[in-house]
């Protein structure tokens, strides 16, 4: 081989490395735009779960009674019964409106965890993409089937929170107590009249609080759904897109769901309907969605309706 | 199932709402026997109801096992991926390298 030929060999080997190494530099920058994208979607996703476990124990959570009131009761308590004094009265008579620990709770912890662990799962997938991403590309698109399940349970669980909003039993039922008690007592009516109206402000503090706690449930379910809608996007097409295309898709995807925190129900319901028609505009998605709900009518006839 | 949970929700709501004004009443009027009594039944009421939401919210549930299963050899493939890339960026580096001596 001659000097000369060696030479040649050698630059165009330079062209290559030059090559290669801005191909990887390309690679590797939308590559880690799209574990952003991912990361963020486990952020919101994770944010959703805990809503959704504030939502179920604010359900049946209780005020506790301030120590003045719980002396009291507890003096009332004793000389108003006739029964031996057991263990058990002595629990009650401590702490009359402590709650107990559902039975289901580790069931719901194990429910809880498992779905953390779907959508932290599902962000680590991509932890290397960065530093494989001349040879991943299948791969990203492989994920696509999974996080079409993602979305279609976080917009399951949205839609199943609207149909079931919180609802603060205990608080509900000390008001009512308490009106029934108004109601039945010999007062004079102007008096009765301003106990009703004290019971009255706290019965709306109650519902404004049980809709600001579905709201909030649903805003961040929405939010998940949404980021996963626009990730969704950028995985299906993550070989023909450039880096300028993911960084943009993913400012819009992180635009729209900033934009989505202060709306009211029917804000976020609009929000909604937008996504199931994204979900119903793509079969493979509207076949899980519909599995999703395909046992509560009322919500399965609604999105087949659209 | 989840026609039934719903149904099974909505009457643990109202049953546990019922029974916990109940017993609130009692321990308000000091009646601490028919507190006794009630207590059981509220808890029995709220653990019901508690078991319906969960219910409800797993029936949403469509990723399993096998899809984690699926992530970890997605996750596989993506690392093997990077090996490759990083012996190919080695050899690319290497050969860079002994360009710059000829």
């Amino acid at each position: 081989m001659s000097q000369h030929t060696i030479k040649t060999s050698f630059a165009n080997l330079t062209g290559i490395v030059l090559s290669v190494s801005l191909l990887l530099g390309g690679c590797a920058s939308k590559a880690k735009l799209l574990q952003t994208g991912a990361a963020q979607f486990e952020t919101e996703s994770k944010a959703a779960i805990e809503k959704i476990d504030e939502l179920r124990r604010k359900e049946i959570e209780v005020t506790p009674l301030s120590s003045k009131e719980a002396s009291e009761q507890f003096v009332k308590l004793v000389t108003g019964s006739s029964k031996p004094i057991t263990l058990e009265t002595v629990k009650i008579l401590l702490d009359p409106f402590k709650a107990h620990a559902p039975e289901s709770e580790a069931e719901w912890q194990a429910f809880l965890q498992k779905m953390r662990r779907q959508y932290m799962m599902f962000a680590t997938t991509f932890a290397s993409l960065d530093t494989g991403s001349l040879f991943a590309a299948d791969d990203v698109k492989d994920a696509v089937p999974i996080l079409d399940k993602l979305i279609a349970q976080m917009a399951a669980f949205s839609q199943g929170i609207k149909e079931n909003p919180a609802t603060f039993i205990r608080e509900r039922a000390v008001i009512a107590m308490e009106l029934e008690e108004v109601r039945d007592s010999d007062s004079p009516d102007e008096v009765k009249k301003l106990e009703l109206l004290e019971l009255e402000r706290r019965l709306r503090e109650i519902a404004a609080a049980e809709e600001d706690m579905t709201r909030r449930t649903v805003e961040q379910t929405v939010k998940a759904a949404k980021l996963g809608m626009e990730l969704r996007q950028l995985l299906m097409n993550y070989d023909e897109l450039s880096v300028d295309d993911i960084a943009e898709g993913l400012t819009t995807a992180f635009r729209l769901v900033g934009g989505i925190p202060g709306l009211d129900l029917s804000g976020l319901q609009a929000e909604t309907n937008e996504i199931l028609q994204e979900i119903n505009k793509d079969e493979t998605l509207k076949q899980l969605f519909n599995l999703a709900l395909s046992e509560v009518p009322s919500l399965s006839e609604r999105t087949e309706g659209r | 199932m989840a026609d039934n949970d719903q149904i099974v929700l909505e009457d643990a709501k109202e049953t546990a709402f019922a029974l916990d004004k109940a017993y609130r009443r009692a321990i308000y009027k000091g009646d601490l026997d028919t507190a006794m009594e009630l207590k059981p039944k509220v808890d029995r009421a709220y653990d019901q109801y508690s078991q319906a939401r969960l219910n409800l919210l797993q029936e949403g549930v469509l990723a399993t096992d096998a899809d984690i299963l699926e992530m970890r050899r997605i996750r596989g493939e993506i690392d093997q991926a990077a090996t490759t890339q990083a012996l190919i960026d080695g050899a690319v580096r290497f050969a860079a390298f002994i360009a710059r001596f000829v």
